[in-house]
């Protein structure tokens, strides 16, 4: 049942859209580490 | 709710239905399942969001937040990785051929008996849990509206059937994007409310001060609650293991992206909206649009629980927000047990609200204590109060906390939009899954088993037919269960069971090119049988479930793939 290898379309701009994604995301998880560390665990200590 | 109120509310599902009905994808099995394949991204990528922010997670996670902060916000951060692994790996994949379902493709790569499979779990753990979406949301609209909640069911069950007949999943869409707009407007107005009402109290620095010494904002958790890796037997005394924690870093990037890989990435109800755009690009945004939006949305939903506790320790709050808890509250034989609580109920929200109002003005660590003693103290004696009046059947209190905080402070009009996109949501949500059941079970099984040769005419007549009958069984479904709490937790569980598993079988057609038809049945058995003995003998979190699965379909379909060679040598 195996199927033909198919043609690979160009990969263009996509690549870097992931990368953007990716980034955006880790930015927010930076964020919210930050808010953790700095309002949950310090505060006023 | 004022007569005004309800003109709005039925106006506004009055046009949800209307838009519903209008018939546009009727005709032909691609229109019914696929939207003739020109829905553009930004719908279908809204349409996607839509489906994880039904009525009960709006509601629920406000009020999850209320109770215990931020935590939940850890079960999205697999979420944007798994995206783009989707768009790298699945689009092309799906849209290599002119496909309906998720399952047909397995068909060409596996052959038919592993697309049986596969479809036939999926028909089984969603239809199941079908029944549950009905249910949960009906049980909240019924104690705001005071309607009856089986009228409530029935009323959702029947206008989610008339949707998902005469639109297919064009209806599901649109309704989907409608209810979009809606849950983004109604966001962004009970944040601005609350900060209109919060900021002449608090600086945003006193707020984050005070919901940092109430514990509220654990929003990245890097250290594990526990960092033993080997799992505890079932019943077994002792430490608990790090497989036993949900909101964490490491989980919620690893299990999280199983999870969301596996519901993005091979659920029909999911799987269903990128097979209705035109090209692989528009599909890839679909996906790439929750990525960017999903986080900060959910952020601002669990915000607005922890805002709400805020205005809760400044303007005070009942002890019981559930109205059925309430009402068992005042009769006599609970009225004496409760009456100690209620007084140090009120103590502790006096000394709370002092005590954060110094820790506003005055930083200090004695302060910062005293706010976070106060705030599990008042947590602990909800909690009491309501193992002395809640029965098993009660929806979860968190449930009520937000809906109470928009009926006591939304202005008219607004309410009743309110209540009416909490309602759309269920409907939403439900017409997209009876489409989706309604594809699987014509196109992988009717279409393909019973009868082939008939014609498209027939099998979309079969799928109308498929709609009305999977929608009627999960309302009466609904109507015998909403008040079973401990059957909706086995249904739920037997819902996570699976998802790992046809997770498993596509990463397998994927990475294991040897892998054939025996492959992928034994692959499929091995995953669904890792999760029953995973389940039975050690304590693992349900999340942890996707990961097992996957792994369980791999080793037993790469382990019979090499026999599979052996015979064809």
């Amino acid at each position: 049942m195996s199927e033909p290898e198919p043609e690979r379309p160009p990969l263009g701009s996509w690549p870097r859209t992931y990368a953007a994604v990716l980034l955006f995301h880790f930015a927010w998880l930076a964020v919210l580490l930050w808010v953790t560390l700095r309002w949950q665990y310090g505060g006023s200590r | 709710m004022t007569i005004v109120d309800w003109i709005v509310c039925l106006g506004f599902l009055a046009l949800t239905v209307a838009f519903g009905v209008r018939g546009r994808g009727a005709k032909t099995l691609e229109g019914y399942f696929a939207g003739h394949r020109n829905i553009p991204w930004w719908a279908s990528g809204l349409s996607v969001m839509a489906t994880q922010i039904s009525a009960i997670t709006m509601i629920g996670l406000t009020g999850q937040a209320h109770e215990k902060g931020f935590g939940f916000v850890h079960t999205y951060f697999g979420l944007p990785i798994a995206m783009v692994l989707l768009s790298i790996f699945f689009v092309p994949l799906y849209r290599r051929a002119p496909i309906l379902t998720a399952y047909e493709y397995l068909e060409g790569r596996f052959g038919p008996a592993t697309r049986l499979l596969t479809s036939l779990v999926f028909l089984t753990s969603r239809a199941l849990a079908q029944g549950i979406s009905f249910g949960a949301p009906a049980i909240v609209l019924s104690a705001i509206t005071g309607l009856d909640p089986v009228t409530t069911i029935v009323v959702a069950g029947v206008l989610s059937v008339l949707c998902a007949l005469f639109g297919g999943v064009i209806a599901a869409i649109w309704i989907d994007v409608q209810q979009m707009v809606v849950v983004f407007v109604g966001l962004l107005l009970v944040l601005a409310l609350l900060l209109w009402k919060l900021l002449p109290l608090y600086t945003p620095t006193q707020m984050l001060e005070v919901l940092g010494a109430a514990g509220k904002l654990d929003a990245c958790s890097v250290v594990p609650e526990s960092w033993s890796l080997v799992p505890r037997l079932k019943g077994e005394g002792g430490e608990r293991s790090f497989w036993e924690f949900k909101y964490n870093l490491w989980t919620g990037l690893i299990g999280g992206l199983f999870m969301h890989l596996a519901f993005f990435g091979c659920d029909q109800s999911q799987v269903q909206r990128i097979l209705t755009n035109d090209s692989d690009g528009q599909s890839k945004k679909t996906l790439l649009l929750s990525a960017v939006v999903k986080l900060p949305m959910q952020i601002v939903v669990l915000a607005i629980g922890v805002l709400i506790w805020l205005f809760h320790v400044d303007r005070g709050s009942p002890l019981l927000f559930n109205p059925a808890e309430v009402a068992r509250a005042a009769a006599p034989e609970n009225r004496a047990a409760l009456a100690p609580l209620e007084e140090r109920w009120q103590e502790v929200l006096a000394e709370r609200r002092t005590a954060a109002r110094e820790l506003a003005d005055r930083p200090d660590p004695a302060t910062r204590d005293k706010v976070s003693r106060l705030a599990h103290e008042a947590t602990e004696l909800r909690g009491r109060a309501r193992k002395i009046v809640a029965k098993a059947s009660d929806d979860d209190d968190v449930n009520f906390i937000f809906t109470r905080f928009i009926l006591d402070e939304v202005p008219m009009v607004a309410l009743g939009l309110v209540i009416a996109a909490i309602f759309a949501a269920t409907l939403a949500g439900s017409i997209a899954i009876l489409n989706a059941l309604a594809a699987s079970a014509v196109v992988d099984v009717y279409a393909r088993w019973l009868r082939p040769n008939a014609g498209e005419r027939e099998h979309v007549r079969a799928g109308k037919v498929m709609t009305i009958a999977i929608g009627m069984l999960a309302t009466l479904a609904a109507v015998f269960t909403y008040d079973k709490g401990s059957i909706i937790e086995v249904i739920n569980m037997a819902g996570s069971f699976f998802y790992g598993t046809l997770l498993g079988i596509f990463v397998l057609a994927l990475v294991w090119k040897p892998a054939g038809p025996r492959a992928g049945v034994v692959g499929v058995l091995c995953g669904i049988a890792s999760v029953l003995v995973v389940h039975c003998t050690l304590e693992v979190a349900y999340l942890w479930y996707n990961v097992v699965g996957c792994l369980g379909v791999l080793a037993g379909g790469i382990v019979t793939s090499a026999f599979e060679r052996r015979t064809q040598l």
